[in-house]
């Protein structure tokens, strides 16, 4: 369904962050892109979306059969991709109602009932419509970020890094979720911290590091994965054979 | 002070307020959603004049259609100028973009100085200007009421705009984050030049309401201009009920000042200025820190 070829992407023409990442997500599944802190996970995710401008300098993004390279953002959006921003990209000043109405800029028609779904998705946005976003808790604005997305009825949503930050009860609503409107039949791409969490729902799994895809594997083979054990899932036995790119960053969890 | 010119003052006060206000909020609209000051904006609101004197004094429409044409004709002005060339200027920080509206107003008021002169033309009214209405023995110039009540009815027809319409909450949106803005498919490109178009609107309209007091020139607009700065300063830059406050408070203590101190009229709106920016730089109603990280 989505599709990047040998992308490589940056912010400068004089740095490189995507040094030729190729990935795929299959209709109906959700993929997850497991990375360090600076790896280019934001920034895969931001070329897709057509984010930045005149990136990528190479390879190809294409969605169902249509290429969106160089496409301006308003136009991928509309081809049915949604993005759940790192930092859940909150307009603070302007109430839950007036952030999930944005969501659905261009599909008035449909707005109304795509909100009563979302608002019974997330009962508890319902509560708090007319509270200004900013008010809200970490975890009902990541509630609002991804009900906000789904406005756009779409039929691929990119998340990066939704659990960032929330306390675990929200954690596990917020993958539910995921995986609920993964079983409704969108297309997830997730980018996770909680590399346990998402290799667990995922179908298929990537590692990048330093702008390179350095693995890949269904979400139990990368569960499997010494090397992914140790860096990502944080258990303590060390191979000695170990990938020389892998190098002990941060452990999660 | 008797209180009868306490009353004609403060009206005096709120019909130069109201312009003050106009200005104030085609400055706050505009640098809200782009970050940017338009020096053209005086300009703009020449064009509209200019427009509206030629088709009415010279060719006999109606006013009010001389008018439209006026407001209509600098929207599109600033929205092509923001397309064609805001948006496409190689340098996007903030001073090279300012120095591309400081370099289109000079460009812009010499041309429309070549075009249609520099002498003072009396640009027509809907009241004539030295007509009063008289209350017992008080009497009250229309004009002031004509302006003041249009400006009031501008700024609330800008008040349900920004805050009812689709477009008007796609502004706000893009205000606060372009980028998410953008992710979200809101077409920015149309809600800024929409943004343009209606700063030069408001602009423009406190221009046309102001004109016919005095007399129309090519620097009809420099003084209202400086003072919808200052007030914009003053409301805060980011407020647009700031503005508006700004807008009237310098109007009314201007009037006041101005006839018991006439000399110190000019200095006052930076003294205003001054103050605010030593004792509240985010302004009466402005936010404290910057929201763009
Ligand atoms: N707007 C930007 N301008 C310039 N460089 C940037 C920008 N955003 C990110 N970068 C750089 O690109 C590299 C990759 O950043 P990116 O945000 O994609 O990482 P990430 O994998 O999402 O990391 P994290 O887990 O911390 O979110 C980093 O070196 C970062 O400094
Ligand atoms: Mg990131």
């Amino acid at each position: 369904m989505l599709k990047l070829e040998n992308i490589e992407a940056g912010y400068t023409r004089q740095t490189i962050v995507l040094r030729g990442v190729s990935l795929e997500v299959p209709q109906g599944k959700i993929v997850t892109l497991l990375g360090a802190n600076g790896a280019g996970k934001s920034t895969t995710l931001k070329t897709i979306m057509g984010l930045i401008d005149d990136e990528p300098r190479k390879g190809s993004v294409t969605f169902q059969g249509n290429t969106l390279t160089h496409k301006d953002t308003e136009s991928i959006a509309r081809s049915g991709i949604a993005l759940v921003p790192e930092g859940r990209g909150m307009f603070k000043d302007l109430t839950v109602f007036e952030n999930l109405m944005l969501g659905a800029y261009h599909h008035t028609a449909t707005a109304q009932s795509t909100l009563q779904d979302v608002l019974k998705r997330f009962p508890r946005l319902e509560e708090r419509k007319n509270q200004h976003a900013g008010t809200l808790s970490g975890g009902e604005q990541q509630m609002v970020a991804i009900g906000r997305a789904l406005m756009s009825r779409p039929k691929l949503i990119l998340l990066d890094e939704p659990s960032l930050g929330l306390a675990p009860k929200f954690v596990q609503e917020v993958f539910n979720a995921i995986a609920s409107i993964n079983a409704e039949g969108v297309s997830v791409m997730l980018i996770e911290q909680n590399a346990k969490k998402a290799l667990e729902i995922a179908d298929y799994a990537y590692v990048l590091e330093h702008g390179r895809i350095v693995l890949e594997g269904t979400g139990a083979e990368l569960r499997e994965n010494e090397n992914v054990k140790e860096l990502y899932l944080g258990m303590t036995h060390v191979p000695d054979s170990g990938v020389g790119r892998f190098r002990r960053k941060r452990r999660w969890n | 002070m008797s209180l009868e010119q306490a009353i004609r003052l403060l009206i005096i006060g709120i019909e130069v307020g109201s312009i003050y206000a106009l200005v104030a909020l085609s400055v706050v609209l505009l640098y809200r959603t782009s970050r940017v000051l338009n020096f053209g904006q005086g300009e703009l609101a020449l064009l509209a004049c200019f427009l509206t004197f030629t088709l009415t004094s010279r060719m006999g429409v109606p006013l009010w259609l001389s008018f439209l044409a006026g407001l209509a004709a600098s929207a599109v002005a600033a929205g092509a100028f923001y397309f064609f060339l805001m948006r496409r200027a190689k340098a996007q920080d903030p001073m090279g973009l300012l120095i591309l509206t400081l370099g289109f107003s000079l460009f812009a008021n010499g041309g429309l100085s070549l075009l249609f002169g520099v002498d003072n033309k009396q640009m027509p009214g809907f009241v004539d200007v030295i007509e009063t209405w008289q209350i017992g023995n008080f009497s009250i110039s229309k004009n002031s009421v004509l302006v003041a009540v249009a400006g009031l009815i501008l700024m609330i027809g800008l008040y349900f705009f920004v805050q009812k319409s689709k477009i008007g909450l796609a502004m706000r949106a893009v205000s606060q984050n372009p980028e998410v803005a953008k992710a979200l498919g809101i077409p920015v490109n149309v809600v800024l030049v929409s943004s343009w178009a209606v700063a030069a609107i408001l602009g423009s309209a406190a221009a046309l309401l102001l004109a016919p007091a005095i007399s129309l020139n090519p620097s009809l607009m420099l003084d209202p201009l400086n003072k919808g700065f200052a007030a914009a300063v003053v409301g805060g830059m980011t407020s647009l009920p700031g503005a508006v406050l700004g807008g009237y408070l310098l109007g009314i203590i201007e009037a006041y000042v101005g006839n018991f101190v006439p000399a110190f009229k000019l200095a006052l709106a930076f003294i205003l200025v001054i103050l605010v920016l030593v004792f509240r730089p985010h302004g009466l109603l402005g936010e404290k820190e910057t929201r763009r990280a």
